[in-house]
């Protein structure tokens, strides 16, 4: 018998710690479940970013969320960053530690991006591997999230919830799922966001993220840019029944609001929990920009949407 | 078909070389590195990415191969807002995106992505050009100037078709010969990175540094065998221009214009998790140049009086103020005597 969350606790709703907010949260102490963290903006940080960082611990959870882990990739495990990591999550007690089912790059590069697998039996067998042995360096289970993605491959022989349940159950790793990224790839892929939420493990489920994306019409992009959309609350709703509730953040990375809104917005999971409510403010966001092939131009005009994760702190000078 | 599509190394390669092509999905699917892991065709892609009831195979690539430029541009451009403001967006990103031809991220973080980009603007300037460009203790450059370079820096247009061509410059100010024009740039590059090194580096804020009465106690016989250890923060940097002056006036939003050339020396520092700068003389810049690479006070002022216009009494008349000014803003992490 698994315990729900794999024994984590529910943390309640929390959101997403970004530079652009650190002097408001010192400052205010807003009423903040709990805060994620994008681990590699820290885990080398020996200037503001890590000073900040500290003070929040002492006063919040903190939650650890990678892009770099590539547990995916067929280039060897970075044993250096996954010390990193675990150094970090021992200095600030980071309730858990988590990643996505992804790669982000081989022969050494990284692309920075959250890049889809195939889902198939070697597949499977080869990301089970590395994510044993990322879970005995880290000498806890490990928690990956379902990414949002763009393309499937003719490769793939199950869908990706049956990857994630037999993924989990075979290293007893916990999932975090993003109901927003069901919903995005169950638009691009054409398949059924109620049946993925249904058929992975519920008692693996340790977190919730929800986030905005951008409608392109022909496809979503998971642009972390706005509120949530209703129809996501509502996949959200019903994650929560089939789960019995998790922790639960909000993403926001682009066109990143003053601290209030982002908070207000993570509130409503609340009333969401409570009964559907429709909101104003609620309704599918316009699209913004034809999909079809981009020059070179296009792609460096600045005007693209660019998927989450973008995470970079720049520096304050004076 | 070359390699089995069906493996994961296989698809990963062939991938990385569609996505992060130059010249878009198409050409990065035709090109030899991603032909020889799979060898489809573009319009065979399918094979490998079927479509969706709204997108074709290239279509839905297409949102990774935009999205790998957009998203490393836009953190370039978050990391170097002065030399976006120096050349316009366009242009910046024409550099950048050639940058990442060179150098593609290698590393977990994007703290990292912008490390060689002052290098890489060094390594492209023009032939005939020096990649090192010293200040001298007489104020000039050391390069001669060159109004035949166009340069390749400030020529940048984008095109669809070859991504980067050159053409007139649009951006480079009138009375600016192309070789000052680029001097400026590698400069202010230069000092943006410092400026993000320095600021997520190792700092001072948790440690007792040295101060001026520590300096005090020191006696005048046992000064010339002293060693002043300078903060592992601290930055010493040479530039043809007042980039800082610059860089700052962006940051603030005030009316940045390109500055004249005039030799400039810097310490880069950072004091309660901000970085700080500050203009030297260049008397002062070879004082703690010396001490930073180990010589003694003593060996670091005779160094520096070889800069010194004046006689040696006046010099020495200047450094104990100098000594006290830096103890106290924090650039000295101890001194040894030997």
């Amino acid at each position: 018998m698994i315990e729900p969350r794999l024994g984590h606790p529910n943390l309640g709703l929390g959101v997403g710690l970004r530079s652009v907010h650190y002097a408001h949260i010192l400052e205010h102490e807003p009423a903040v479940d709990w805060f994620e963290i994008i681990s590699e903006n820290y885990i080398d940080s020996r200037g503001r970013p890590r000073y900040v960082l500290e003070q929040i611990a002492e006063r919040y959870p903190i939650v650890m969320h990678g892009v770099s882990l590539s547990i995916g990739s067929t280039d060897p495990l970075d044993f250096e960053y996954l010390t990193r990591v675990r150094e970090l999550a021992r200095a600030v007690d980071a309730r858990w530690v988590s990643d996505h089912v992804c790669w982000t790059g081989v022969a050494s590069r990284n692309s920075h991006d959250l890049l889809p697998i195939p889902f198939n039996e070697a597949t499977l067998a080869h990301v089970a591997d590395r994510v044993r042995t990322v879970q005995d360096h880290f000498e806890r289970p490990l928690v990956l999230e379902n990414p949002s993605s763009y393309v499937t491959f003719a490769a793939s022989t199950m869908p990706e919830w049956e990857f994630l349940t037999r993924l989990a159950e075979e290293t007893g790793c916990g999932l975090l799922l993003d109901v927003n990224n069901v919903y995005v790839s169950a638009k691009n892929h054409d398949f059924d966001p109620v049946e993925f939420l249904e058929n992975v493990p519920h008692e693996r489920v340790v977190q919730f993220h929800l986030a905005g994306h951008t409608n392109c019409r022909t496809h979503l992009i998971d642009t972390h840019d706005g509120a949530v959309i209703d129809p996501v609350w509502e996949l959200y709703r019903r994650a929560h029944e089939l789960t019995g509730g998790a922790s639960t953040l909000l993403e926001w990375d682009a066109k990143i609001p003053e601290f209030p809104v982002l908070h207000a917005e993570v509130l409503k999971a609340r009333e969401e929990i409570a009964g559907p409510k429709r909101r104003p403010g609620g309704a599918p966001i316009e699209p913004r920009s034809s999909a079809g092939r981009r020059t070179v131009v296009r792609r460096l005009s600045g005007a693209e949407t660019v998927p989450h994760p973008a995470a970079f702190i720049t520096a304050d000078v004076e | 078909m070359t390699g089995d599509p069906r493996e994961l190394r296989t698809i990963q390669e062939w991938m990385q070389a569609v996505i992060t092509h130059p010249e878009g999905v198409a050409a990065g699917i035709d090109s030899a590195a991603a032909r020889a892991k799979i060898d489809v065709a573009p319009a065979e892609a399918e094979r490998v990415v079927p479509r969706s009831k709204s997108l074709d195979a290239i279509g839905r690539l297409e949102i990774y191969a935009n999205a790998y430029y957009a998203r490393l541009l836009e953190c370039l451009r978050e990391e170097f807002p002065a030399f976006v403001h120096a050349v316009g967006q366009e242009v910046f990103d024409g550099f950048a995106f050639g940058y990442l031809q060179s150098y593609p991220s290698r590393s977990y973080t994007l703290a990292e992505l912008g490390a060689h980009f002052p290098q890489y603007l060094r390594e492209t300037r023009p032939e005939g050009r020096s990649d090192e460009l010293r200040v001298t203790s007489d104020g000039n450059t050391g390069d001669a100037p060159d109004s035949s370079l166009v340069t390749r820096h400030s020529s940048l247009e984008l095109s669809p078709a070859a991504g980067v061509q050159a053409s007139a410059c649009p951006v480079q100010p009138e009375g600016c010969t192309p070789a000052d024009w680029t001097d400026f740039l590698i400069d202010l590059a230069t000092l943006e990175r410092t400026y993000s090194e320095v600021f997520d580096g190792p700092g001072i804020e948790r440690e007792r540094l040295l101060q001026p009465a520590d300096l005090q106690a020191v006696s005048p016989e046992a000064w010339p065998r002293c060693r002043l250890v300078l903060v592992e923060c601290l930055r010493l940097a040479a530039f043809r221009y007042p980039v800082h002056e610059y860089a700052t006036a962006v940051r603030k939003q005030s009316n940045a214009e390109i500055p004249a050339p005039s030799p400039t020396w810097l310490v880069i520092t950072r004091r309660d998790y901000v970085v700080r700068r500050a203009p030297l003389s260049f008397p002062q810049f070879a004082l703690l140049e010396a001490l930073s690479e180990g010589a003694s006070v003593g060996d670091a002022l005779e160094r520096t009086a070889a800069a010194w216009e004046g006689d040696f009494d006046e010099l020495a008349s200047h450094v104990g103020a100098w000594f006290r000014e830096w103890a106290q803003a924090g650039h000295f992490r101890r001194l040894e005597v030997d």
